[in-house]
């Protein structure tokens, strides 16, 4: 796994040399290259994080705690105990599965049968906050 | 980007964790994509589908291959096709069956008495079984004459379940065509197929048991099991025996047994009439047995390897007795030994014992005839198979036992009762075969456990053989107990003046009015005495001898006339120097039930009733 150096000195260069990269899973070409578009540092962070609390327990073949399992939530009554809920199993899910992530805030409204998520966080070896939107609500 | 050689991908590995950690591995010689590691990524999850693709492929790869083999495929229809391989046809269901004789009252045919009644296949009758009523039908029609005005079918032989009949239209033009039964608890044994011509002619075809003897013209029909489990009959294609022709029906009868087996029912009722005479007296011979479920996977695994050794040849012990479960595929045991390991020799002859089911120990003649005649076929010419008896050696069992009257709520009685019940299940657990082995300590650990009150037991046994003498002809009998079961003699003389180990029930000697009974005298001699009060009058000192390390008593020539027991025989029961008994050649060991005594006691020390074994009484541990 790649290493950093949380010096100011050499912030510039982690910025340039792109600690984090993962794939996209569109799967789209570069226009010019050809190459698979990839994703980057904060990018990646962020697709990680989504992917996290997308996911329900026991979706993830072999992985049956993977995911912050908020699916089962949008059934429960939108009072303070739902959102503490909301509120745990997330920072429980990043805390087991992303150790690239310092959350700061998770902001909740229910908003005409689905939640909104605001997840505040900042991402290790980046000084920049970052915002993630998540909207829950049934499909069908 | 570094190059990563794909090579360097451990591919040995099934499982998913393995497969995983694996494709890390591999992207670690990359830079491409970095993070692999953190399970929210894009990547790790196509890393954790491509495990799952792989260990998924994996698994079916291993099925697969377990499937091809017949020590490890698990599918019925797989074990079934790796037997058919090597020639082995699984066993069908085996209906239970009974025998009987039945008694028609004044029978009377459009007003008149017969000359003859017939008795069809399919002819119908019921038993009541647990509550529930089970059919039975007759599969061989009898025909009789009255024999001094009494109408009587003899040894009529009835098999649990009932009728069935498919009928087929024969198409020249299908190859392999197959005919399956349209019932799956077929007892094979009973099929019949009649091929009906188009020109109106039908014959019975017969099935083949053998390849070796049958050619274009043969009649024959072969049957398998498919891969739905039904059973399904076909015939020759006109090269290796005939085949029907186009248009022909095929009727094809058979026996659908149930799945309960009605082991041990004794009480028919007739449901069909004969010609309208339904008055009929039915005495039952021998009890319904012998039922028994289609063949497993297990048994076929085992059965089919050692078919396949045999190579249906009867040469070796083994080959008898792997052959001998498709031939009486009922048995619920099997013991064979060789002429030579017979007592006295007999060389040239390979002898044979058969219990047929839980409730009947012996084989009735006309079975062990058809047997006979079936092992005849495929044995070696100069070698005499002899199907012979079962012995039975009794186990009398005697238990004490004491229990803490503080630790249960029955009394005497009812902790006696179970424990009567635990002997009785430890007998039909370990000691219905042969080759069985009575362990004391076994026995003595199932009474402990009938109930937890019961705190220790003192078990003694004896050994006890039952001899039918030739009445009214002077003869030597020899009671062979077995060289695994000894006598008790710890020293020469032992218990001299009380009788010895060995006691008798009565019989007649002619040209004595006296009772006699048999006793030993420690030295290897066998007495023969009669009673005065309770005194023993020795007639004879050396009526014969005892040898104690064979477990074998012989009996010199005596005719004797009669005996106490109404059923013409003479009990010999003995000490065994060891309390566990083996069953040896076509002896069977047999806890018997009616003789169990079980006696039951408070542990005075447990109760609080005696203190510091002040007394405390205990059981004698000698027999």
């Amino acid at each position: 796994m790649a290493s950093y150096n949380n010096t100011k000195s050499s912030q510039s260069s982690i910025t340039a040399r792109k600690w984090y990269t993962d794939m996209d899973l569109n799967i789209t070409p570069h226009p010019s290259s050809g190459d698979l578009v990839l994703k980057f540092d904060k990018d990646a962070v962020k697709r990680s994080v989504r992917n996290i609390m997308l996911t329900n327990n026991y979706e993830r073949p072999f992985k049956p705690n993977f995911g912050a399992n908020l699916r089962g939530l949008l059934f429960e009554l939108a009072d303070d105990m739902t959102k503490y809920e909301i509120r745990k199993q997330i920072m429980e899910a990043l805390e087991m599965l992303e150790p690239r992530v310092r959350i700061q805030n998770i902001y909740l409204s229910s908003v005409r049968n689905s939640m909104h998520i605001s997840l505040h966080y900042g991402v290790v070896g980046s000084k920049e906050p970052q915002t993630l939107e998540v909207i829950l609500q049934r499909v069908r | 980007m570094s190059t990563v050689k794909s090579s360097q991908v451990n591919i040995t590995d099934l499982d998913f964790d393995d497969i995983a950690s694996n494709l890390k591995e591999y992207l670690k010689g990359q830079s491409t994509l970095k993070d692999y590691n953190f399970e929210g990524s894009n990547i790790s999850l196509l890393i954790d589908l491509l495990a799952y693709s792989s260990h998924v492929s994996a698994f079916n790869a291993n099925m697969v291959a377990s499937e091809l083999f017949l020590d490890t495929a698990q599918i019925r229809k797989n074990v079934v096709s790796r037997a058919k391989e090597i020639g082995y046809t699984p066993t069908s269901a085996t209906a239970s069956m009974a025998t009987i004789d039945l008694q028609v009252n004044n029978p009377l045919i459009g007003g008149e008495t017969p000359s003859s009644l017939t008795l069809n296949r399919g002819h119908k009758f019921k038993t009541t079984y647990d509550g529930f009523v089970f059919p039975y039908v007759l599969l061989d029609s009898q025909t009789i004459s009255p024999l001094n005005g009494v109408f009587k079918f003899e040894d009529l032989k009835l098999y649990q379940g009932t009728m069935n009949s498919d009928i087929f239209a024969y198409n020249g033009q299908i190859q392999n065509q197959r005919f399956a039964l349209s019932e799956e608890l077929v007892d094979t044994t009973s099929i019949t197929v009649t091929v009906s011509s188009t020109g109106g002619g039908a014959s019975a075809w017969s099935q083949a048991e053998d390849i070796s003897g049958v050619d274009k013209d043969s009649k024959v029909w072969y049957v398998q099991e498919n891969d739905q489990g039904l059973f399904e009959v076909y015939f020759g294609d006109g090269v290796i025996s005939a085949e029907p022709l186009d248009g022909d029906t095929i009727t094809i009868s058979y026996l659908v047994t149930n799945e309960t087996h009605t082991e041990g029912a004794s009480i028919f009722t007739m449901t069909d009439t004969i010609g309208g005479n339904s008055d009929v007296t039915i005495v039952t011979q021998t009890a319904s047995s012998g039922g028994k479920a289609k063949e497993g996977i297990e048994s076929i695994r085992f059965a089919a390897s050692k078919f396949y050794t045999s190579q249906n040849r009867l040469v070796t012990v083994d080959d008898y007795k792997s052959k001998l479960q498709t031939l009486y595929p009922g048995a619920d045991s099997i013991s064979v030994w060789g002429g030579e390991d017979n007592n006295p020799p007999a060389f040239g002859k390979i002898f044979i014992a058969i219990k047929p089911s839980q409730n009947v120990n012996k084989l009735t003649t006309s079975e062990k005839t058809l047997l006979r005649d079936k092992m005849r076929k495929l044995n070696m010419l100069t070698v005499r198979p002899e199907i012979v008896d079962a012995d039975i050696i009794d186990i009398l069992v005697t238990t004490n036992f004491k229990f803490n009257p503080r630790a249960t709520t029955k009394t005497v009685s009812e902790l006696e009762t179970l424990v009567r019940a635990a002997i009785i299940t430890h007998d039909s657990t370990y000691l219905s075969g042969f080759d069985s082995i009575f362990r004391h300590s076994v026995l003595a650990t199932d009474i402990d456990n009938a109930e937890s009150s019961i705190l220790s037991n003192t078990t003694t046994v004896k050994l006890r053989k039952t001899v039918t003498p030739t009445l009214g002809q002077s003869k030597g009998y020899e009671v062979e107990f077995g060289e695994g079961n000894k006598f008790y003699n710890p020293h020469s003389g032992h218990n001299k003046h009380g009788g010895g180990i060995l006691e008798t029930t009565g019989f007649l000697v002619s040209g004595f009015t006296d009772t006699f009974f048999l006793d030993d005298d420690g030295e290897g001699n066998l007495r023969r005495y009669s009673l005065s009060g309770s005194t023993r009058v020795y007639a004879d000192s050396q009526a014969g001898t005892v040898d104690y390390s064979n477990g074998k008593i012989t009996i010199n020539g005596i005719n004797i006339l009669s005996t106490s027991n109404t059923d013409d025989t003479i009990h010999f029961t003995v000490i065994p120097n060891s309390y566990d008994s083996v069953a040896f050649r076509s002896n069977l060991l047999d806890i018997n039930t009616s003789l169990i005594n079980v006696n039951g006691a408070t542990d005075t020390i447990a109760s609080g009733d005696t203190s510091a074994g002040v007394g405390y009484t205990s059981s004698t541990s000698y027999s």
